[in-house]
């Protein structure tokens, strides 16, 4: 074994950001695995849909658009704060981290809240027929993942608090955002498959 | 001296802080606790093979009830539920697994890390399979098992004709093995990409490397079909759903588009792997690189993408435009040209090097004829108007056994024994190896070649009886016998495995004399694998390059490794991985406790959603406190990025 | 029941389909021996020829490539001729077709030959007969169930769905009677749920489907009068029909000429005395799991009973 040519890596930092990490990579693959579930889904609704002339069926009411849109965009301002609560975490800024992050819940609580009325309001239930199957099941999916990361950031907030940030939980902050990307991201396409489509179509 | 010596007398290791730092949980509770890729391969693999026996003895049962039309051995309900847990074993439990445990195993040697990019993950994956296989065979057992079918057609698994729990056992088993073999694929892609040694390009990535990267791919994106279409299946059945209800505008045909979209790539997943291990027996046994890398490598890939074009061919008889279906026949014939250019670039190596038939290779060329009637069958099949004769015969029972048997367990088998040294630092016995090796040979082939001919003959599938006039009887008899001499040689196979786990002959730390960084190691490695992480310099380091640089400066007192970058593998940072916990144990149970309660309940999920909190909180949260805490002093990375 | 073995094969081709598609089959086969001779004889050749000399790699490979060449040029040649038969029988020809409605149950087949005069309708089960050279559009449907139409010695098949009518259509070119079976599994008794064609010359045919157009035939014997009673007063005519009685229900098959038929149970058993017997009072005993459950039929109705049933031409 030859001492040159030897690679020395003592020099190097133990945490690496963005593309750089490997856990960044996995939330990546994680969010391939759920997308592909949402496309089979949304695929399958329009494989139901060919064999109908009528869509939605004629006892479907489609959904009133005012409070889902308002929901929506809410749900892109929430992705604000959560940009910011990343870019200030490399930065060491805890303050702001700790007031994005907070703003970010709160608007995502704020997001589920409205989402539980927006269910309330369907007029159609699983059970009905296979519209009501597929909408709840897609909305049902999404809401999940919007708990899930929602529980997580406030994990995240906590660790903040506790002051027991340490580089890992600096990657985990901006991992936690990617996730919460990904809830926003796949709720567009799914927000105009279950509500403007259905209005379009009457 | 050996390179370790060497290099604990120049100071580049400290082999003592190594051990420690990577030593195992020790005890009863230790066992929950492991995280070690090598050895978490491991069980993947036993257990594997303990459930491969389990589809064995359904096997048997099936061949002894068909070995006399009219048999009275099993009556209908048994056997229903004896070839779905048949298929369904085989299939989730056994194939995939096994490849997974040896993609687990080997991948991190391989690639010249220390363990896989995630552990804790990696146990989590392990005791989701492990739970899922129990299940259902709880429900096997309880003699409320599937019986739909392991593809479970609606409105037949449906709960208008499949009522009670039978085929909720199956819907929710294949949530807990899907996630597992997902689990795997992350972390194997993650570890490939982001972990290998400093040098090891992408021309320079072994050929089971590659395999495993290019199959992980394809769990990924054909496993979540499989769970959206068990999931809706399994709230048909107990919430009331209409996917597949026809009366409420659901459709049966959309299982199945769900259903194979995932069912076809299902196959290369379990196909893929093997063709990577071909490669490295063939070229070790050869005694020359293997001939063709860039070509072998591109053949994979395409098979992959192909593989997820072809599912239709499932479904040649259900009604579909024959236009469509003219371009399922054109991909399914197509996907024959990557794997024959494999297999012309392995008998080229063959040819062009200096062979030694040795067991491994043995096993090869049992790959090769058998796999290659499967391929040709699968051609015929491929055509509409022959599939359409011979779909849901025992011609495809032959045709899936050829490729499956022939393509996946032959060269497993060989992998096996070839790997065997490395894993356990024993020999198997060569001469018990033959034995095995021929009577696996012979034994297939008496068992399924006759079953060609069946479903030429008019003999359609899952039939738990005939009528003595069809004439099929004398074929069922000798591909029952076929069956018994088949599962002699599997047999004979594990007792060698067992029995040299013991009493084999030492093996040193590359005994074929293979060419890759795996068996630079002690046989059986140490749990950090590496002494040194090797730089890499060839594609055939073990023959070019025996005395490569090396990575140093690693903090061994820590587990720590060297994440490079993807495309060269320059060292990017170094990387604590974490060492053993319960944490991931713990979320297993929890998560079972709410898909088994699903089953019941629905309110089960949120249940146990809410109670797979504490493990999910326990595994993320911080273990010390820093020093100091990174945002409170303002030193974040300084825009590391 | 006598050896029917080659009535249900791929591989004795009684029509234009399935005679194309054997003729296809031969085709594959031989190409699937050729390369599979050749493949395994080059590796074997690989293993014993000498080793040891100068390598020329770039020889090699350009033979491999020669390989994936010719393989690609023999994939095209299979597909091309899939393509072809394929499309030779892709559309059911417009003229002289006959049109049989098929609704597949679990675990028996309904036969319905359609026509604008309802008395010309006939509803029978498990059995079709068909003219010799004259194309049969079949209409295939399902009752619960996911199952699958297939004669061998007439053409492929085709699965029968709960929510769509399938199209399928075959010819028989000679007289001869070909048993099928269901191909998709479809519960416990798949293995019991086949059905025979009987292909007859025009006039034979004529014959046959002018007698099912009959309703039943009524009693001669006071024997049979009274087996009609014990069947009309029997749990029977909750799930049969029996034309020009008061039997009228449709959940199992019509037996308004079960007796012409040449099996029962769906193709399982020879129709016979003892076997009706069998059936009637047990035939969960025969096809456990099915739909009909046992009958208790006191002996003293037994036999003029099955006298009734048997006289059912």
């Amino acid at each position: 074994m030859t001492a040159e040519g030897n690679i020395n890596v003592a020099p190097l930092p133990t945490i690496g950001f963005g593309s750089r990490a490997p856990l960044w990579w996995g939330q990546v693959y994680m969010m391939c695995i759920e997308g592909t579930i949402f496309v089979i889904l949304v695929a399958s609704y329009f494989f139901v849909r060919i064999g109908f002339t009528h869509w939605p069926p004629p006892s479907v009411i489609p959904p009133a658009l005012g409070l889902p849109t308002f929901n929506i965009l809410l749900l892109l301002a929430s992705v604000i704060p959560m940009y910011l609560a990343g870019e200030a975490a490399l930065k060491g800024e805890r303050g702001k981290v700790i007031v994005n992050m907070m703003l970010n819940i709160v608007m995502a609580l704020g997001f589920l809240f409205i989402r539980l009325i927006e269910f309330n309001r369907f007029s159609f239930k699983w059970t009905t027929d296979i519209y009501g199957s597929f909408v709840w099941i897609i909305v049902g999916l999404h809401t999940m993942h919007a708990i899930a990361d929602t529980v997580q950031s406030m994990v995240v907030l906590l660790i903040v608090l506790l002051k027991r940030v340490d580089e890992k939980q600096l990657l985990g902050i901006k991992i936690d955002g990617l996730y919460w990307y990904f809830v926003v991201g796949t709720w567009v396409p799914l927000y105009l498959l279950v509500y403007v489509y259905p209005n379009l179509q009457k | 001296m050996t390179p370790t010596q060497e290099a604990v007398e120049r100071g580049t290791v400290d082999l003592s802080a190594l051990d420690r730092s990577w030593a195992p949980p020790q005890g009863l509770l230790g066992w929950f606790r492991q995280v070690n890729h090598q050895n978490i391969g491991k069980r993947y693999i036993v257990t594997a093979f303990i459930f491969f026996i389990l589809g064995g003895i359904e096997a048997l049962l099936m061949r002894l009830q068909l070995a006399q039309p009219q048999n009275r051995l099993l009556n209908p309900d048994l056997y229903n539920q004896i070839f779905t847990t048949h298929g369904s074993t085989m299939m989730f439990l056994f194939a995939v697994p096994v490849m997974e445990g040896m993609g687990v195993y080997l991948v991190p040697m391989m690639v010249g890390t220390r363990n896989v990019a995630f552990p804790r993950l990696n146990a989590f994956g392990y005791y989701m399979y492990l739970f899922g296989g129990l299940f259902l065979y709880a429900g096997v057992f309880l003699h409320i098992g599937p019986d739909a079918g392991w593809f479970a057609y609606t409105p037949l698994s449906g709960p208008l004709y499949d009522p009670g729990k039978r085929t909720d056992f199956w819907a929710q088993m294949i949530t807990f093995t899907e996630m597992s073999a997902l689990v795997v694929a992350v972390e194997l892609i993650v570890t490939i990409m982001k972990m290998r040694a400093p040098g090891m390009s992408l021309n320079r990535i072994p050929m089971f490397v590659w395999a495993m990267f290019i199959q992980s791919f394809m769990v990924m994106f054909a496993m979540p079909a499989v769970m959206a279409c068990s999931g809706m299946l399994l709230f048909d059945r107990s919430v009331g759903t209409h996917f597949f209800n026809p009366a409420e505008g659901g459709d049966p045909m959309l299982w199945q588009h769900i259903f194979w979209f995932f069912g076809h790539p299902e196959v290369y997943i379990i196909f893929v792997p093997a063709l990577g291990m071909i490669s490295h027996i063939v070229e070790t046994f050869s005694r020359r690189p293997i001939l063709g890398y860039t070509a072998l490598v591109l053949s994979q890939i395409a098979t992959g993408f192909i593989g997820f074009g072809l599912w239709v061919h499932h479904m040649f008889a259900t009604g579909l435009p024959q236009l469509g279906e003219s371009f399922f026949t054109a991909a399914s014939m197509m996907i024959a040209i990557p794997t024959g250019v494999q297999i012309f670039c392995w008998i080229a190596t063959i040819w062009t090097g200096r062979p030694t038939l040795k067991i491994p290779l043995l096993y090869i060329a049992g790959f090769i004829a058998i796999f290659v009637i499967g391929g040709l069958s699968g051609v015929m099949i491929a055509s509409v108007p022959l599939d359409l004769q011979v779909h849901d015969t025992f011609f495809i029972v032959a045709h899936f056994h050829y490729v499956l048997i022939g393509g996946a367990v032959f060269p497993l088998l060989g992998g096996i024994y070839f790997w065997f040294p490395k894993m356990t630092g024993r020999m198997m016995n060569d001469a018990v190896g033959t034995l095995s090796f021929w009577l696996t040979f012979i034994g297939f082939n008496i068992t399924f070649f006759p079953m060609h001919i069946l479903g030429l003959h008019g003999m359609p599938r899952r039939v738990y009886t005939y009528l003595p006039q069809t004439g099929w009887g004398d074929l069922n008899l000798l591909a029952t016998c076929g069956a018994f001499i088949l599962a002699i040689g599997f047999i004979v196979f594990v007792l060698n495995a067992l029995s040299a786990s013991q009493n084999g002959p030492a093996a040193g730390s590359n005994p074929w004399g293979s060419s890759n960084i795996e068996w630079s190691t002690p046989s059986p490695p140490p749990h950090y694998n590496f002494a040194n992480i090797p730089v890499i310099r060839g594609r055939e380091p073990m023959w070019t390059d025996p005395e490569p640089p090396v990575v140093t400066g690693l903090d061994d007192s820590r587990r720590e490794v060297l994440v490079t970058n993807t495309l060269d593998a320059e060292p990017e940072h170094r990387y604590i991985l974490p060492g053993p916990t319960i944490w991931p144990f713990l979320l297993a149970v929890t998560t079972t406790i709410g898909f088994i309660g699903t089953v019941f309940q629905m309110w089960w999920g949120v249940w146990g959603a809410a109670l797979s909190f504490i493990p999910l909180v326990g595994w993320f949260w911080p273990r010390e406190r820093p020093r100091p805490d990174l945002l409170e002093s303002g030193c974040g990375s300084g825009g590391i990025e | 029941m006598k050896w029917f073995a080659g009535a249900q094969s791929v591989l004795d081709p009684a029509g234009p389909q399935a005679g194309r598609i054997h003729g296809l089959f031969e085709v594959f086969l031989w190409v699937a021996i050729i390369v599979w001779v050749l493949t395994v004889g080059a590796m074997l050749i690989a293993f014993w020829k000498k080793h040891g000399g100068e390598r020329h790699d770039d020889t090699t490979k350009r033979v491999v490539t020669a390989c994936g060449v010719i393989t690609v040029a023999v994939l095209l040649a299979l597909l091309v001729a899939s393509a072809v038969t394929g499309s030779a029988f892709a559309t059911v020809p417009s003229n002289n077709v006959m049109n049989i409605e098929i609704r597949g149950h679990q675990w028996w087949w309904e036969v319905h030959y359609p026509d604008y005069i309802p008395h010309e309708r006939v509803t029978t089960a498990n059995e079709i007969h068909i003219p010799v050279g004259r194309p049969v559009r079949f209409k295939l449907t399902s009752d619960d169930v996911i199952h699958s139409f297939w004669a061998p010695n007439l053409s492929g098949k085709l699965d029968l769905f709960p929510n769509r009518v399938n199209e399928a259509w075959f010819e028989a070119d000679r007289p001869g009677m070909w048993r099928g079976q269901c191909a998709e599994f479809c519960g416990l008794q798949h293995a019991n749920m086949a059905f025979w064609v009987i292909a007859e010359p025009p006039d034979k045919f004529n014959e046959w489907i002018e007698n099912q157009r009959k309703p039943g035939v009524m009693p001669s014997t006071p024997d049979q009068a009274h087996g009609q009673e014990v069947f009309l007063n029997g749990p029977c005519v909750v799930c049969h029909t029996i034309r020009g009685t008061n039997a009228l229900a449709s959940v199992g098959p019509d037996l308004t000429h079960l007796a012409s038929r040449h099996t029962i149970a769906a193709g399982t058993l020879a129709l016979d005395r003892g076997n009706l017997a069998g059936w009637v009072t047990d035939a969960q005993r025969i096809k456990p799991g099915n739909r009909m459950p046992p009958v208790n039929v006191p002996s003293k109705d037994l036999e003029p009973l099955l006298a009734y049933l048997e006289s059912l031409k």
